[in-house]
């Protein structure tokens, strides 16, 4: 396990349901995608802008 | 989606040109301002976008018209930002500002000068010329009088302008109303935001504020007049028997005049304005520390005007404006007001819109995840779960701040400060190792200390189990913490462990590579 817990020690139980995580996790992987390319939309649209900012000390601080 | 916001605007002289591309890039965002504040510059900016005036029509890039050609209607003589200074105000402030760089040459060989003639006066005297000497003597004085006259009584005079700007609001307020005095009362009803105005009082040795509260009766454009009053640069000014000066002196970044305002409504962001003088470090020896203690002095303890609670934001602006260079030419000024829109709106995103935004987003899309995968491991539906991202404030140490939260509508653990120690979101801060909790918390993580007994009132009383991720960047320090808890029991068995693994796994991976994405905004 890559957690770590003070009140959990699984025990056995139901056979593992891995395969129904997996699937339910992998419905949302486009919805990740989509989130991820706007953020790095919004980054490279602000370094953009940032550039066209032509007095020195307002880019310098609009990069900060 | 409209955000509420309280505005607080630095004082700056001409610097705070660049108000106006905050303002350009606030309404362009939308903002539903509530309330207005301001020292100085700032005061007039407040006061005219309470009034009722857009940033357009302040200053428009298109059609280069501004508020001063529409003082210049009122008062003819108004053609240029310089002339807010009166006739020959102008020339005095442009003298002053042209002799700054030299003021202590000048200063010295005036001293050197005056020692020269007091010399001269007593040579005369020993040589009986009497009348020489009483000349030279009435001379000297005049000329340090009338020096020291002017300047203590200001290199210009306020009052035409202050009279043009009281006509300028009542014709956008009461148009109708010729003659009406806008005063401080007229503010914070009929739709338009609380207005607040800081001077320094020096008859009574305190801070100003003018407000609808505390001063209803002031008229709005004498409390700007006393705002900007520099001294020096302007005359004092004397309201109802008070001298005023400029509220840079005591405050120059009112955003702590809302502080009423954002405990009502703690959902509305307090946005202070603050225009910076310089990036650089400077170098400083045991002579030449004035300017830099004076600047200190003003500017320096900016920080604690957002000292406070609530969503309070600062948003800092510098510019290669000098504080007096009210001559620039309009298209300069139209370059630096859409500069400055430009690094105001980059920072808004940054700091207000964009990445709050979007981790917000990423809060909801997250607790959807982990709904489903609950749902498809465990056949449990609704399981409660509710997301938020524990991150700290700035300057803070001990503590963590709940932000971006999603599932929290009827908690009253919202946007809650948790200390570091003593919580589970905290332990994975301190380790860098994800930790995962099941309800009744160990004593470790149940904030059993006297201190935080109104934050164990807080806390979720349904609470089953919580999973707390740490997010870094590579193998950098932990960012923040991805906190997850649910309120529906979850059986402690091999199912949940491996629902628990991926899970964690697939939460650190989509918010280190959106930390990576922002990284370059954050930094």
């Amino acid at each position: 396990m890559a957690w770590k817990s003070a009140s959990f020690s699984p025990r056995s139980g139901p056979p593992k349901s891995g395969e129904k995580v997996s699937t339910a996790i992998e419905k949302h992987r486009p919805a990740m995608e989509v989130i991820l390319q706007k953020a790095q939309r919004a980054s490279e649209e602000r370094r953009e802008a940032i550039d066209k900012i032509k007095d020195p000390e307002l880019r310098k601080s609009a990069a900060r | 989606m409209t955000h509420r916001m309280f505005v607080a605007f630095a004082g700056g002289g001409a610097k705070a040109l660049i108000h106006l591309g905050a303002l350009r890039a606030l309404e362009a965002k939308g903002v539903d301002f509530k309330g207005l504040s301001g020292t100085s510059a700032g005061a007039l900016v407040a006061t005219l976008k309470a009034s009722g005036f857009s940033a357009d029509e302040l200053l428009n890039p298109l059609d280069k018209t501004s508020v001063i050609s529409r003082l210049g209607e009122i008062r003819p003589s108004i053609r240029q930002a310089k002339h807010l200074f009166g006739r020959w105000g102008w020339w005095r402030v442009w003298l002053f500002r042209t002799a700054m760089p030299v003021l202590p040459t000048i200063l010295c060989v005036s001293l050197f000068s005056v020692a020269l003639s007091l010399v001269l006066v007593g040579a005369l005297l020993a040589w009986g010329k009497i009348f020489s000497a009483a000349a030279i003597s009435i001379a000297l004085v005049g000329l340090v009088g009338c020096v020291t006259t002017s300047l203590l009584s200001g290199l210009a005079r306020s009052r035409e302008f202050s009279e043009a700007l009281g006509i300028l609001l009542q014709q956008r307020i009461f148009p109708a109303d010729t003659g009406r005095i806008v005063r401080m009362g007229d503010f914070g009803r009929d739709g338009r935001p609380v207005l607040k105005i800081v001077s320094a009082n020096l008859t009574t040795g305190k801070m100003e504020l003018f407000s609808p509260e505390r001063t209803p009766n002031v008229p709005v454009a004498d409390a700007v007049a006393a705002s900007i009053s520099l001294p020096i640069i302007f005359e004092p000014l004397i309201i109802d028997e008070n001298l005023h000066m400029d509220g840079g002196i005591v405050s120059n970044l009112p955003a702590w005049s809302f502080d009423e305002e954002r405990e009502l409504d703690p959902d509305a962001i307090t946005l202070a304005i603050e225009i910076q003088t310089a990036t650089e470090r400077r170098i400083l020896n045991r002579l030449n520390w004035l300017g830099a203690f004076l600047r200190t002095g003003l500017f320096g303890s900016s920080e604690l005007n957002l000292r406070a609670a609530g969503q309070a934001e600062r948003l800092e602006l510098s510019t290669s404006l000098h504080l007096l260079e009210f001559d620039l030419s309009v298209d300069r000024a139209i370059k630096e007001v859409l500069d400055a829109e430009t690094a105001a709106m980059a920072k808004l995103d940054k700091w207000l819109f964009q990445i709050p935004e979007t981790y917000a987003e990423a809060c909801r899309f997250t607790k959807g995840l982990v709904d489903d995968v609950i749902e498809a491991a465990l056949d449990q539906r609704n399981p409660k779960v509710r997301v938020a991202i524990a991150i700290p404030d700035v300057g803070h140490t001990k503590s963590l701040r709940l932000r971006y939260s999603t599932g929290y509508e009827s908690h009253h653990d919202e946007r809650m400060l948790i200390p570091i120690d003593g919580t589970v979101a905290g332990q994975a801060w301190k380790t860098g190792d994800s930790w995962f909790e099941l309800a009744p918390l160990s004593p470790e993580f149940s904030l059993m200390a006297p201190e935080h007994r109104l934050r164990r009132k807080a806390l979720r009383s349904d609470l089953k189990w919580v999973l707390c991720i740490p997010i870094s960047i590579g193998d950098g320090p932990v960012r923040f913490v991805v906190q997850i808890d649910g309120g529906r029991d979850l059986p402690e068995d091999e199912t949940v462990g491996t629902m628990i693994t991926s899970i964690e796994t697939d939460v650190k991976e989509f918010f280190g590579m959106l930390a990576d994405r922002f990284k370059e905004m954050e930094e």
